[in-house]
């Protein structure tokens, strides 16, 4: 695995944990949105687009933003429409979809 | 580089090389000579004094005295020169440093901070009150786990609530409860996304820098139709820019002709878009299967995550995903999966709106007329704001015209780009989107018409900038952003809310009961922000003309026979300086109607004023007048 690889792969992991401990650790006030929101705002998209390995890292950006988004949006429209609304559940399914992508990154291109 | 030289255009075939300082065709190597760096600092300084300046003149600005040029109206001269150093240092770099591709983006970032951040640092407070809506929907979602896809009130949201879904799931996580302050950023935010994404939209177009910057500055200061904010549109059309991008270079194929059946018309439209796309350059080829999966996925998600946020923004993205296909420049797959999702969701899922409005859209088809502000009506300066509107859309319009055909000159065909230009026009015969189709339209043609203006100036690679190019583009440039002040900035006094007057809505919002009915002046306040379902609103502004004639003839009376009934278990008249603004400049209640009510309420002992700032007035009835029969009619 190369470098570049490697470090997506841990930005991804310390950002992931950084959003897991701001909503499982019982963190509240001002210190969660800080601990959680990058993961929200990009890392499930960003998972994901690590496999494609010719996008400039501004076209990386832009969709790991709209991909996560997009999940967000399909994630909570389904738990909604589906009388399942639960925030929670949600972030736990982003987790998941996060750990496919990282599989993803993982085995792309070996 | 995939560029122009990769294809067989003998026009480029005959072209002169030239340097990357004359022709902005590529980005230099980066160099650390000291020569290189010496020239960073004047390309920066203009930059750099803009902020200085932009950031001396915030604060000083009294929003309270705007009148009906909005902010324009209260900004100091000296709050122009930040536009006027930051377009001059713009396009200085992008005609004389083009190989520094970061240089122009920090101007354009500083231009978004100059014209979106302005508003929102200096109001203080969440612009529109269509997002005050939204936050309502976000808050409904919160308490209820929910949405009620049957109810008349906000009902479009209900049907399509997938941005208030995602908003309500990242407020919930992060520990946010009231979102009115984060979402004061939002235009901010999201122009940030457009300047990002559009950049990858217009490298399937041209491979010359200046071009693609140019298109980014007229897009940014040409947006002036507001749908920028917390919403779900403003997203949605992030969404748009990104599947556009997605398609074009990662996803887009080469039409053969060779490799068509022997279908005459397809063949035919295979050999015209390979005529078309004359001098495009070569999208980007994925390297694996694999990754070309997780393209396709991301298209797919974001086809999806927009079918369910929005209504219009999916329509667009079937003409667009059509065209693409007609043109042969996309498999037909994404057109008809955009197709199937939508008609599903339209008919199935928001079948309970779509039964009511309906009827309603197939009566207004076809009607132009209600988007646009009858000027002879107006006060003078929303004529004026009403003229500048007209005035930039027409400019970006006939500079796209122009720069189209000094491409077509150069030997480029653009027919794609032309074609997604057109893509929303089918909307104008479909729907009139209660008025607002024909801004929405110029929404979705703008990044093309921006491209096409853009390309007036820097037509193709080969055209250097010559030694007045920097001057005229910058004067445009600084024309078009103090233009948009005008154009987004010119209604700010009927968008823009006092916190005070926020402060007098939230109290409103979070005391009375379920069941109240709200009589206010117009629908231009912070309302529906919160406990959404607990109130019936009645617009005086959107009354009947017999019905508004009644009113101002006797307001109290009027008035307190609306509110003495016995279907609410409250009912509160809501005058505000916003809804005056907006009644007394549209011409809604000619003759000072609206004070007039104002004063009628305050004199009238069938009236209490139980809540009042220097903006904001709210009524009842009073109770104890009222047991006592003070006025039967």
């Amino acid at each position: 695995m190369d470098r570049l690889k490697a470090s997506k792969i841990l930005l991804v992991g310390v950002l992931t944990i950084a959003a897991v401990f701001a909503v499982y650790g019982g963190i509240e006030g001002p210190a969660r949105a800080p601990l959680a929101l990058p993961f929200l705002l990009a890392i499930p998209g960003f998972a994901w687009l690590s496999c494609p390995g010719n996008l400039k890292a501004t076209d990386v950006a832009v969709l790991s933003i709209a991909l996560t988004f997009a999940m967000e949006i399909a994630i909570g429209t389904l738990l909604l429409l589906c009388g399942l609304w639960s925030p929670q559940a949600g972030f736990e399914i982003l987790l998941g979809m996060t750990a496919a992508g990282l599989v993803c990154t993982w085995t792309c291109n070996r | 580089m995939g560029g122009l030289e990769n294809r067989s255009d003998p026009v480029l075939l005959l072209s002169r090389p030239v340097g990357p300082l004359q022709n902005g065709f590529q980005p230099a190597r980066a160099s650390a000579s000291p020569l290189a760096q010496a020239r960073v600092l004047p390309a920066l300084l203009p930059l750099l004094c803009a902020l200085a300046v932009w950031i001396a003149c915030l604060r000083r600005i009294d929003p309270s005295a705007m009148n009906d040029l909005g902010l324009a109206s209260v900004l100091p001269y000296r709050a122009w020169l930040p536009h006027l150093l930051l377009s001059a240092g713009f396009f200085f770099v992008i005609c004389r440093q083009p190989g520094r591709v970061w240089l122009p983006c920090l101007y354009l970032i500083a231009l978004v901070l100059v014209l979106h951040a302005t508003p929102a640092i200096e109001y203080g407070t969440l612009r529109y009150p269509w997002a005050w809506k939204h936050l309502g929907i976000v808050d409904y979602i919160q308490r209820h786990g929910s949405v009620d896809r049957a109810t008349p009130i906000l009902s479009a949201y209900h049907n399509w609530p997938g941005f208030f879904a995602a908003a309500a799931f990242i407020a919930d996580l992060v520990g946010v409860r009231d979102l009115a302050g984060p979402a004061l950023w939002a235009p901010v935010v999201l122009n940030l996304l457009y300047l990002a994404a559009l950049p990858m939209l217009y490298r399937s177009f041209t491979d010359d820098h200046r071009a693609i910057f140019s298109a980014t500055w007229i897009f940014l200061s040409g947006n002036w139709i507001g749908q920028d904010y917390f919403s779900p549109q403003g997203v949605s059309f992030f969404f748009y820019l990104v599947l556009l991008a997605l398609c074009l270079r990662f996803l887009a194929r080469q039409p053969s002709p060779a490799a068509t059946d022997n279908w005459r018309v397809s063949q035919a439209m295979a050999t015209l878009a390979q005529w078309l796309e004359r001098g495009l350059p070569t999208p980007s080829a994925l390297p694996n299967g694999a990754s070309r999966v997780v393209v396709t996925a991301t298209a797919l998600l974001l086809i999806l995550a927009m079918t369910v946020s929005h209504q219009l923004t999916p329509l667009v993205t079937i003409s667009a995903l059509g065209i693409l296909a007609a043109f042969q420049r996309l498999a037909v797959g994404l057109f008809l999966f955009a197709g199937v999702t939508v008609a599903f969701w339209v008919l199935y899922v928001a079948a309970p709106f779509v039964a009511v409005v309906l009827p309603v859209e197939l009566r207004a088809m076809g009607e132009l007329s209600a988007s646009l502000v009858d000027i002879s009506v107006v006060s003078p300066g929303q004529a004026f704001i009403s003229l500048i509107c007209r005035l930039l859309t027409l400019g970006i319009a006939i500079a796209a015209i122009g720069g189209g055909i000094r491409r077509l000159a150069c030997g480029y065909r653009d027919g794609v780009a032309a074609a997604l230009a057109a893509a929303p026009l089918p909307l104008l015969v479909v729907t009139s989107y209660g008025g607002e189709i024909m801004f929405r339209v110029y929404l979705f043609a703008l990044p093309f018409l921006a491209f096409f203006a853009a390309a007036l100036f820097f037509p193709s690679p080969r055209h250097g900038s010559s030694v007045g190019t920097p001057a005229v583009t910058a004067l445009i440039g600084f024309a078009l952003a103090v233009a948009f002040v005008f154009a987004n900035n010119g209604k700010d006094r009927q968008y823009a809310f006092a916190s005070e007057d926020v402060a007098a809505a939230q109290w409103l919002y979070e005391n009375a009961p379920q069941g109240t009915l709200l009589v206010e002046g117009a629908s231009l306040y912070p309302s529906q922000f919160r406990n959404v379902e607990y109130f019936t609103h009645v617009s005086l502004a959107d009354e009947p003309p017999e019905s508004r004639a009644e009113l101002l003839a006797r307001p109290a009376r009027v008035l307190a026979r609306w509110l003495d009934s016995s279907d609410y278990h409250a009912a509160f008249i809501i005058l505000t300086r916003n809804q005056q603004a907006y009644v007394d400049a549209m011409g809604i209640m000619p003759g000072g109607g609206f004070e007039k009510i104002k004063q009628a309420l305050l004199a009238s002992p069938r009236f209490r004023l139980v809540h009042a700032t220097s903006g904001t007035m709210i009524f009842t009835l009073n109770q104890a007048v009222r047991g006592m029969g003070e006025w039967i009619d």
